[in-house]
């Protein structure tokens, strides 16, 4: 241990002020503070402070994630084989879509993590640790087969335009990670959307069982036959399929279940926002309802609790409505914008079939009201205040 | 006399080793030296009135507020000015007397059927003004202005805060004869109390405002916004219980007393306990102190004290003593251990599944990671017990806009009641220092 702290002050040493190699000094402190808390004490204020910081909290939201991302990997397997009518055994299902994921993570990380070094040498600020979890969040979001470039593409953008233009970690008013998706979805539609992507290997075609169809549930929905929903294969999908996550879509999205372990980890932890969760699965619910009551094509009938289990409507909930930083941040303005969240979700996804991934454009909506939605919440407040006040003086 | 119940949901009580046994040692003749702490004082600039080596009575005047000059201070003891120790910029951080065994004193007189300009400016003379602050600001009272009310704030909820029925139940007569001096102020005297002191203060002439709930439940912020809610153009008066017991010392023997009782607290003292002092004494008269800087030496509680080092001395508003370890130590990977011993009440380590909530634990100085951006505040904004938005009010104070600060509620908070925020806050920000920050600028402005 000792020799690995005197590496690292040999390496602070060497990126001193003046050094050629300073341009790596935000990078030699990240790497140090991630090996290593730092022996700071306190020297205002509170004496004491709690053993959670950034990086733990960061940590279980990465934590949460694990379920949704090895579910991912398997049923990109899954459907893969389901695709070519290979035999396959769960390892396997688990290797081949563990080995289509790595790559768009590592180039997730790669690309986002060499532009928050960049910012952060320039800021002369330490790495943090914002972009540990966006970078996760954004492969899983992705269609299997989507390009390195072009995800490089996204990330870039994300992290540029979204997150650095407005100074970094905190300051961000859209959640990077969906600002990825949906730039890539504007961007290059045909990679983002229709029944192609979804499964590796089914653009390029090579192999595919006869009339496979990758529709996505929401896709066969939108195209308004009133035939029961099926898989690749003509199957019919239960509702227990939709649960689990054994449909077709976005690599980490598919299954309700694991995300709501997920969810009961940052519930448990005090990480997410139970409001925010709450609110976005009975907005979505009710509209859900609402258009189950109206009726009139497929889209609407579908029963309004299979709505919270299909798309990214789960996925969207737990762990990007929260995000801290984009979200209302009063508590009352939090159930407003998880509210509103589940209800555009299901109100864009189901009036406008050509945006299936109504979730997506929903919660960015919100996080451009989110701050209008907490000044209106403080007025309240302040004005309450004055009539206190007021009160008070009469009584004296 | 009256008595409001409150409760307070939000808060932390940090399970901390190294309560106060109720034992009392009477070490007042060991002492030597005392000294009048000027950082005790906020937003106040103490200028000697008395020089070094300079021969001083027992309430004679040594210091007084250059920003408010009626205030003065005095000395509790006859002696001699020993040393003006004095820190970055010539600020005072301390002003040492030694006592010289003489009995030399300046007589007062003050009593409840006095004028109330009379005894206000007793109190000034005497140095005890400097007991009464007032809200907004937590500044020394200005004796120009009428209170609403005075409150006696005996509610201290802090980690190991002490017990006041224990303390003051050999000072009832002083008690009493203090709070008749405070009703010729203000006919509106409360003592706030914990739910469970109710009784012993029921005795006194005064009315009770008692709270239940954790930490901050007893600050006085939260039970002002319930009882008498502070803006920019009332003020109500505050004054701590010993503080009470001076006032009606001179009132019955006519010579200042600062003799009282201080609690030794925290996980790294070795003589847990009440000590019976004066006012101002050095530390290491109740615990042997070590000087290699592994321990911190703090006046008041773990959370809003002050940090005067092993030969430091107690603050004037300071009724505890806690010693803590200092937490210079890296630790591999800490951030990503699961935490078995780590007590956190976030429930981010797993120490939250093994222990029963009676279980204390040790506690360091460690910052326990680096400062960050302000994000997530609600995993820490939920240890607030105030009608307020905290964040809302930190960012204003942060951009410096007083306009959106006063509308926000500035007036009707002290750095005190964010203190648990930012022992929860995973920035590690220094709330606090923020929060004076907002109340200097109001001052300035006013």
């Amino acid at each position: 241990m000792n020799s690995l702290k005197k590496w690292i002050n040999n390496l602070y040493e060497k990126t001193e002020k003046g050094k050629p190699l300073h341009f790596l000094r935000s990078s030699v402190e990240a790497l140090d503070t991630f090996l290593f808390v730092p022996d700071k004490v306190t020297s205002k204020g509170a004496h004491i402070r709690d053993y959670a910081d950034l990086k733990r909290t960061m940590t279980v939201v990465v934590i949460a994630l694990i379920p949704a991302m090895v579910f991912g990997w398997y049923n990109t397997g899954y459907q893969h084989f389901l695709a070519t009518g290979e035999n396959f055994t769960t390892g396997q299902a688990l290797w081949y879509g563990f080995l289509k994921f790595l790559p768009l993570l590592i180039v997730s990380y790669g690309v986002g993590g060499i532009i928050e070094v960049i910012f952060a040498q320039l800021r002369n600020e330490e790495v943090n640790e914002g972009y540990l979890v966006t970078g996760l969040l954004i492969p899983m979001i992705m269609p299997v087969d989507v390009p390195l470039w072009m995800l490089a593409i996204g990330v870039a953008f994300a992290v540029i335009f979204a997150k650095e233009v407005f100074g970094g970690t905190g300051m961000n008013v859209f959640n990077p990670a969906l600002v990825a998706r949906a730039f890539l979805f504007f961007a290059y539609p045909t990679w983002m959307s229709g029944s192609k992507v979804w499964i590796s290997g089914l653009t390029d075609g090579k192999g595919i069982v006869d009339g496979f169809s990758g529709a996505t549930i929401l896709g066969q929905l939108g195209e308004g036959g009133h035939s029961a929903i099926v898989n690749g294969l003509g199957h019919p999908v239960s509702a227990m399929d939709m649960f689990l996550g054994l449909i077709p879509g976005s690599i980490g999205e598919t299954s309700t279940l694991a995300i709501l372990i997920g969810a009961a980890i940052l519930l448990i932890t005090g990480v997410g926002s139970w409001r925010v969760m709450l609110s976005v699965f009975a907005g979505g619910y009710l509209m859900a309802l609402l258009f189950n009551i109206i009726g009139g094509n497929p889209l609407m009938e579908f029963p309004a609790w299979q709505h919270l289990l299909v798309g990214g409507f789960a996925f969207g909930a737990v762990f990007m409505a929260t995000d801290p930083v984009t979200m209302a941040q009063t508590n009352k303005g939090k159930f407003i914008y998880g509210f509103l969240i589940g209800m555009f979700a299901i109100l864009i996804r189901v009036l406008n079939p050509a945006y299936p991934e109504g979730m997506m454009l929903s919660i960015l909506l919100m996080n451009m009201f989110a701050p209008l939605i907490d000044y209106t919440i403080v007025q309240n407040h302040i004005k309450k205040r004055m009539k206190r006040w007021s009160l008070n003086n009469q009584n004296n | 006399m009256n008595l409001i119940e409150l409760k307070s949901k939000k808060g932390l009580d940090i399970p901390i080793k190294g309560e106060a046994p109720k034992t009392t040692r009477d070490i007042v003749e060991s002492i030597t030296q005392v000294a009048i702490v000027p950082d005790s004082f906020p937003n106040s600039l103490l200028k000697p009135v008395a020089k070094a080596g300079e021969k001083v009575k027992a309430g004679q005047i040594v210091l007084y507020d250059k920003k408010n000059e009626q205030v003065k201070f005095t000395s509790p003891v006859s002696g001699v000015v020993k040393e003006i120790r004095r820190g970055e910029k010539r600020r005072i951080i301390a002003y040492v007397i030694e006592k010289d065994g003489s009995d030399n004193h300046n007589e007062f007189k003050l009593s409840a059927t006095q004028d109330r300009s009379e005894i206000i400016s007793t109190l000034l003379e005497s140095g005890l003004w400097t007991a009464i602050r007032q809200r907004p600001f937590g500044i020394v009272a200005e004796p120009e202005k009428i209170p609403d009310a005075i409150y006696i704030t005996a509610s201290d909820t802090a980690p190991l805060a002490p017990d006041y029925t224990y303390m003051l139940d050999s000072e009832k007569e002083a008690f009493e004869e203090g709070i008749k001096i405070l009703k010729a102020l203000s006919p509106k005297v409360n003592i706030t109390v914990k739910n469970s002191d109710k009784e012993f203060f029921k005795n006194f002439d005064a009315n009770i405002i008692s709270v239940k709930g954790p930490h901050p439940a007893g600050n006085l912020s939260f039970i002002l916004q319930k009882t008498n809610p502070i803006n920019k153009t009332n003020v109500v008066w505050y004054i701590m219980p010993w503080h009470v017991v001076f006032i009606g010392r001179i009132a019955l023997t006519g010579r200042i007393d600062f003799t009282k009782t201080v609690a030794l607290t925290g996980p790294a003292v070795q003589n847990h306990g009440y000590y019976k002092i004066i006012s101002g004494a050095a530390i290491d008269k109740i615990e042997p102190t070590v000087k290699d800087g592994s321990l911190r030496y703090i006046s008041g509680d773990v959370l809003t004290g002050l940090n005067v080092g092993p030969d430091g001395f107690i603050g004037f508003y300071h009724d505890q003593v806690t010693i803590i370890k200092e937490g210079r130590y890296f630790e591999f990977m800490g951030w990503a251990l699961p935490g078995f011993k780590k007590y956190s009440p976030s429930g981010m380590f797993f120490s939250k599944l093994l222990y029963s909530k009676k279980k204390k634990f040790d506690f360091d100085t460690n910052l326990h990671g680096g400062t960050r951006p302000f994000v997530i505040p609600h995993l820490s904004e939920r240890y607030v017990n105030l009608d307020i938005y905290p964040s809302n009010l930190i960012k204003a104070i942060m951009i410096n806009d007083i306009d959106q600060m006063e509308k926000l509620g500035i007036y009707e908070v002290m750095p005190e009641d964010f203190a648990l925020m930012e022992y929860a806050c995973i920035s590690k920000i220094n709330i606090q220092e923020v929060v004076n920050r907002g109340i200097e600028t109001m001052i300035k402005e006013s």
